[in-house]
């Protein structure tokens, strides 16, 4: 028994695509993100680093697929569809390139159920 | 293009794309096979130095100034670069890998050129003894490798005339660069990397270099950074004063520097890099301290101890508040190779908080015991603890990062890349698994290019992948 708890240790240290964990971030540490984030602080800057790389008026390849998100209103109109992309199906941002850690995740989560505020 | 847009693009690409990850280790391990990166004297198997004094070794210290890989290149790194990594323009030939150049299929290169004849003893005048020490010195093969007295005296052979082809064996100023050109998906041409670098070696044991150039982003979450904090597009990277060349490659720098651990692949988007704070490209990785430790074949060993970099270091001696320190060791063999690093960093909450960080790396190369498997495994599983940004509680990360590299020809590597990420271990679904390959075309001594593509398969979403086209020029 022993032989085989070792080798599947070891297996998933080779592959690491084991699952882990006791729930969302929201369940296992609700501190991890802002209570009340408003578009100012943080949700900007989350928005500049994991979206506006792409889909910005501003940047080098323009607003891809017609989205910008340099304003807040700009992300508000496109709620349905960043909401789908991004918490949903979790296809943006890539997953190949980009990683957008759960606590920004749960910051957007939480913006998004408080309104959006624009302040 | 505006300059703002061509900065966000740097940094866009600094954060997200992969760089060529076929540099360093894969070139390492290579190195077992194409004698003459370590032997005076390959076509006769004739090495006078002792052990300990030669300059031959299967770490990143054979290839580049920094002892842990990357950036300005030794004289060693740009021979074996001109002579057995491209596809064409290599003129000056080791013994091995004759058969492996691409020319072979139109022409007998070996034949048909003088130059490909054995290198480093067709460069040495006729006249001159095999064996260039001075009379008296002692035998060539004088025993065990390590633990020699500290000062043994220099090598002899070590910048012996001739022995890097037309390459200045010893200069006293160096320079180089690295240019990466990317292209990703239907993106724009944009510059990913552009690095600068200098080494002053005034005198044996003492080098002083600096790097500077295009710097990514901070890798703090956006959470926990002030508005208005953003880096500087470019500036100094590293900036260190190192004794070194001393018995068993040992070394000792001092200054601003990215501390050894783990394996330092080229593509700082693997997860093993990026994921606990290790990406070159970052300065905020960066630390200002001391480090020493030795790399002459086989075993290797390096420790620090540091101070973090600010996040924004315009200069590069300004510190933050925290200490850390690192330990790497293991053994590179021709055929296979184990290490395995510690990293503690003790920081405040708002500095990146405290981490400890395990690593275990091997690397097998089967092309070594078998001409006919060209191939080239390498593989690192990093396990770590850390704080989250804002409530500070403690929580633990795992990645793996597993190269497959098949070196068809000289200049013509093809991939097979598979790397993991569990970010958070306490939380559930969050994993990233993440396959790809890849295909390398060093055309000429310092020109190359690649072609990536990866897909990316998060536990709780969809999968999505992309395709990575880059041309990297270096001298």
């Amino acid at each position: 028994m022993a032989r085989i708890r070792l080798t599947a240790f070891l297996l998933a240290l080779l592959l690491g695509g084991c699952a882990a964990g006791d729930g969302t971030l929201d369940e296992v540490d609700p501190a991890a993100a802002p209570a009340n984030p408003t578009w100012s602080d943080p949700v900007q800057r989350v928005v500049d680093v994991y979206c506006a790389g792409c889909h910005s008026d501003d940047s080098a390849v323009g607003a891809q697929h017609g989205y910008a998100f340099d304003t807040c209103d700009q992300v508000k109109r496109a709620r349905g569809a960043f909401r789908q992309s991004t918490f949903e199906s979790e296809t943006m941002p890539p997953p190949a390139g980009f990683v957008m850690p759960e606590a920004a995740k749960l910051t957007m989560k939480r913006w998004f159920a408080q309104g959006m505020p624009c302040d | 293009m505006t300059s703002h847009q061509l900065v966000r693009a740097a940094l866009l690409a600094a954060l997200s794309l992969p760089a060529l990850a076929h540099a360093l280790p894969l070139y390492t391990a290579r190195a077992g096979r194409t004698c003459d990166n370590c032997h005076s004297l390959p076509n006769t198997w004739f090495d006078p130095p002792e052990v300990t004094q030669r300059k031959c070794t299967l770490s990143c210290a054979g290839c580049h100034v920094d002892p842990g890989g990357g950036g300005l290149r030794t004289v060693s790194g740009r021979y074996y670069a001109q002579s057995t990594v491209p596809m064409f323009g290599a003129e000056h030939r080791p013994l091995q890998d004759q058969t492996r150049e691409v020319m072979d299929l139109f022409r007998n290169r070996y034949v048909d050129q003088p130059s490909s004849q054995p290198t480093s003893g067709a460069l040495i005048p006729a006249d001159r003894p095999l064996d260039p020490r001075p009379p008296g010195s002692p035998a060539p093969d004088d025993g065990p490798v390590f633990f020699r007295p500290a000062l043994h005296g220099s090598s002899s052979m070590a910048w012996l005339d001739g022995r890097y082809g037309q390459l200045n064996a010893d200069p006293l100023l160096a320079f180089g660069g690295d240019l990466r050109l990317g292209w990703w998906n239907q993106s724009t041409v944009f510059p990913m990397q552009a690095d600068l670098y200098t080494s002053v070696h005034p005198v044996e044991h003492l080098t002083v270099l600096a790097s500077a150039g295009i710097r990514g982003r901070n890798r703090g979450l956006p959470l926990d950074v002030p508005e208005g904090d953003d880096q500087d597009p470019v500036g100094v990277k590293d900036l260190w004063l190192m004794t070194h060349e001393w018995p068993a490659l040992s070394y000792l720098r001092l200054g601003r520097f990215l501390p050894i651990f783990g394996t330092r692949v080229a593509d700082h988007t693997a997860y093993i890099r990026r994921g606990f704070g290790l990406s070159q490209e970052d300065p905020a990785n960066r630390v200002v301290g001391v480090e020493a430790g030795f790399s002459g074949n086989y075993p290797y060993l390096s420790a620090s101890a540091f101070k973090p970099s600010s996040h924004q270091a315009r200069d590069p001696f300004d510190v933050a508040d925290g200490w850390g320190t690192a330990i790497s060791g293991g053994y590179r063999e021709l055929g296979w190779q184990l290490g395995g690093s510690v990293m503690l960093r003790r920081r405040p909450l708002e500095g990146g908080g405290d981490t400890t960080d395990y690593s275990v790396q091997w690397g097998f190369n089967p092309w070594y015991f078998w001409e006919g498997a060209p191939f080239t495994y390498l593989g690192e599983a990093v396990y770590g603890t850390y704080q989250r940004a804002l409530s500070g509680n403690e929580t633990s990360q795992l990645a793996t990062y597993h190269q497959l590299a098949w070196t068809a020809y000289d200049g013509v590597v093809l991939r097979l890349r598979y790397d993991t990420w569990d970010p958070d271990r306490e939380v559930k679904d969050d994993e990233i698994q993440r396959p790809g390959a890849g295909l390398d075309l060093q055309w000429l001594p310092g020109f190359g290019t690649s072609v990536d593509g990866r897909v990316g398969l998060p536990a709780g979403g969809n999968a999505g992948g992309d395709v990575f086209v880059q041309i990297h020029g270096y001298f």
